[in-house]
């Protein structure tokens, strides 16, 4: 009973014949070459039904089979069961962010050093002390206070949509704020000195204390863990994430004729979902981009078994169907329109080849983007971006 | 394809979700992708050694041997040739990077869908499409520079060298242009094994052509911007890379060797840089795919179906 690899976080399969070991309530981290000794007997629980062992076994393969895709995106789940999504920035989303913190700065330092040229003028050598001074503060303590009053922005966080939390994607306090600043130098090593460049400017002391940040520890950091996270963010628990923005495309018009007739097919009681819904405007968003052949390979997926369902003829267009269902989902209601009972035409214009043909008769207009539908009762469109799998 | 069994979450992306995705598709499949990579980068780094090593090696040392006599005439010698080592050496990787990509591109379009391909499978693959690849990559697009560079080596004079230098750089910049326009290429022919001419299949031009101008501002905007990340991080990884030769291989802690870095340092921060380049190349075609045939509304509309058919039957509750 040796030798065990780590499946999920409560089930344990045995290496040598494949049985599910179930441990109740037992938090499972990274468990290998374990011994039953490692654990206490009363909270492991064998497969308790012999005839459940096969099905639990195939659960089990499943879990060790599934991919956990790459995406920039993590799930939280709070106490209460709510799962939360969070875009995590990286590295290249993030450079974009510092570089505008560094001109911000660099603007500000220059701002002060003009200032102590003059206190210099007026009183002497004091304002270059303080500007040694002053400079040290707004280096360090810039990030610091913008992210501590800012609620994890700096100004180009702020300008780019990022915010900094911590990993349970609540703010971050005080203490996070000061910890993942004061760990930024450790980011940019190595430093190399301009001479590894071919650069030489000769003895001067501005060239021999010059050091050129490389940031590939930085780099290999975050490129190593899931929410790409630095070293100053692993040491204060928190991640930088995107605020989401919702994208607002507006509707789509669907009113051909085609279209209306096929709605006025659907059952009167039928709507859809708001997850179908979803896939729908997704579809409709796309489709104008996509050659007919392709608009009615995507639409048959759900057109098949939409047409058993609800009972229609199996050879309507999927395309009309499916813009024949976002009509309903999206439009129908909203204008309180009666569908056109026109008879359905036979044979559906398509383009075969070509991402800008029309699937429409040249008499009638492409579909187009209402930007302002009139709407009375406004339906809830969802977002066209974003992962429902 | 399978497009819920995949490494990769299928939706769209914008370019810098496409180079931070990138680093971790690098850290997932991290001994593939170097090795496949490998394959052909190493006779790649050599070859180029062979091609353009006369620079450093007859100026340089000239340089060396003068330099107890005339100073400052050396100096600016050796500089110079160091420098046109330096582009030259950049110009070829920048040619050759499609080519030394080849296994690796394979060996990713394999482990992203969930395949698990092993080396010689990949090289049969990429054997499979050779003069496809030697077509378009090789005399389309690299014919001119080895003519140029047979040149350079052939030809003593130095207003004859920088005439050739310049029309090097001239067709560089050019050679810049097409390859942003057209950076798909290779992608086509290894992953949809697109031939010149087909008799059921669309041709490597008309799938080029419409994998390219439909989006084309979008496509060439993001090849530029990979080959600026490219050069940054090539500036990154070069001084990595001196860094870390300084501090372990030297007792003095400083670079004299400006031959080392020259030949081996500098080449192989290109070839890294590369290789997440291309990476990130066939990111951005992914990307491009999904977004002109509509693998993210296929995957929701699949999704969907699934869905329905398990379902109770309707009239129950919608």
């Amino acid at each position: 009973m040796q030798g065990f690899s780590r499946i999920h976080k409560y089930c344990l399969l045995s290496q040598e014949d494949s049985q599910p070991l179930l441990f109740f309530g037992y938090d499972l981290i990274e468990v290998k070459q374990l011994s039953l000794t490692d654990f206490p007997l009363h909270r492991i629980v064998f497969p308790i039904v012999r005839n459940r062992q096969a099905s639990m076994t195939q659960d089990i393969r499943g879990i060790r089979d599934a991919i956990d895709p790459i995406d920039g995106t993590i799930s939280i789940v709070t106490p209460e069961n709510i799962t939360f999504d969070y875009h995590v920035a990286g590295p290249f989303q993030r450079a974009f962010a510092f570089l505008i913190d560094i001109g911000i700065r660099t603007a500000i330092l220059f701002g002060l050093y003009i200032l102590s040229l003059i206190i210099d003028y007026q009183l002497g050598g004091i304002g270059h002390a303080m500007f040694q001074v002053v400079q040290l503060i707004v280096i360090w303590m810039y990030g610091i206070l913008f992210e501590i009053y800012m609620n994890g922005q700096t100004p180009g966080k702020r300008i780019l949509g990022l915010r900094s939390v911590t990993v349970d994607g609540k703010p971050m306090n005080a203490m996070q704020a000061v910890l993942r600043n004061m760990l930024r130098m450790a980011d940019t090593f190595p430093l190399v000195a301009p001479a590894a460049f071919g650069v030489n400017w000769g003895n001067s002391p501005v060239f021999q204390l010059s050091f050129i940040p490389t940031f590939m520890v930085g780099l290999l950091v975050m490129s190593m863990n899931k929410r790409f996270q630095r070293l100053g963010d692993l040491v204060a628990g928190t991640m930088v994430i995107v605020d989401q923005k919702q994208s607002t495309q507006g509707l789509h018009d669907v009113r051909h004729p085609n279209v209306l007739y096929i709605a006025s097919l659907l059952p009167a009681n039928f709507k859809p979902d708001q997850s179908m819904s979803q896939a729908l405007a997704h579809f409709i968003d796309q489709r104008n981009r996509l050659a007919q052949q392709r608009r009615d390979e995507i639409a048959k997926h759900l057109a098949e078994p939409l047409c058993k369902q609800l009972k229609l003829d199996p050879n309507i267009n999927p395309d009309l169907l499916l813009q024949a269902l976002y009509y309903r989902a999206f439009v129908s209601d909203a204008q309180n329109e009666v569908p056109l009972t026109v008879p359905l035409v036979a044979s559906v214009p398509t383009s075969p080849i070509g991402y800008a043909q029309s699937p429409y008769p040249q008499n009638v207009t492409q579909p187009q983007v209402l930007q302002n539908p009139p709407r009375q009762a406004p339906p809830s469109r969802p977002p066209t971006r974003g992962n429902i799998l | 394809m399978q497009f819920d069994k995949t490494h990769i979450q299928i939706r769209n992306r914008n370019e810098n979700e496409l180079l931070d995705i990138a680093l971790h598709v690098i850290s997932r499949f991290p001994v593939q992708i170097f090795l496949s990579f490998a394959l052909l980068a190493i006779p790649l780094l050599v070859l180029n050694n062979f091609l353009i090593g006369h620079i450093l090696t007859l100026d340089y040392n000239l340089a060396l041997q003068m330099r107890t006599s005339i100073v400052e005439e050396t100096y600016t010698s050796s500089d110079i040739s160091y420098k046109t080592f330096l582009f030259l050496q950049v110009i070829l990787i920048i040619i050759e990077a499609p080519v030394a990509s080849i296994f690796s591109t394979i060996m990713l379009s394999k482990l992203i869908f969930n395949e698990t391909p092993t080396h010689s499978s990949i090289i049969k693959t990429g054997l499979k499409s050779t003069w496809e690849i030697l077509g378009s990559l090789g005399l389309k697009r690299g014919v001119l520079f080895v003519v140029l560079l047979a040149a350079l080596m052939r030809t003593p004079d130095n207003i004859t060298r920088g005439f050739i230098l310049a029309s090097i750089v001239l067709t560089f910049f050019i050679f810049i242009w097409v390859r942003g326009a057209r950076p798909f290429i290779l992608e086509i022919i290894l992953l949809e094994q697109s031939t010149a001419e087909s008799d059921n299949k669309m041709s490597l031009k008309q799938r080029s052509r419409m994998l390219h101008t439909t989006v084309g501002g979008n496509v060439f905007g993001r090849s530029m911007y990979g080959l600026v990340v490219g050069c940054c991080l090539t500036i990154c990884l070069h001084g990595c890379l001196t860094f870390l030769a300084v501090n372990l291989f030297t007792e003095t802690g400083t670079m004299e060797h400006l031959d080392l870095t020259a030949r081996w340092i500098f080449p192989i921060a290109c070839w890294l840089a590369v290789l997440y380049t291309s990476v990130v190349r066939f990111l951005n075609y992914l990307d491009t795919r999904i977004l002109l045939e509509g693998w993210e509304a296929e995957l929701k509309i699949r999704s969907e179906a699934l869905r329905i058919k398990q379902r109770q039957p309707l009239g129950t509750n919608w």
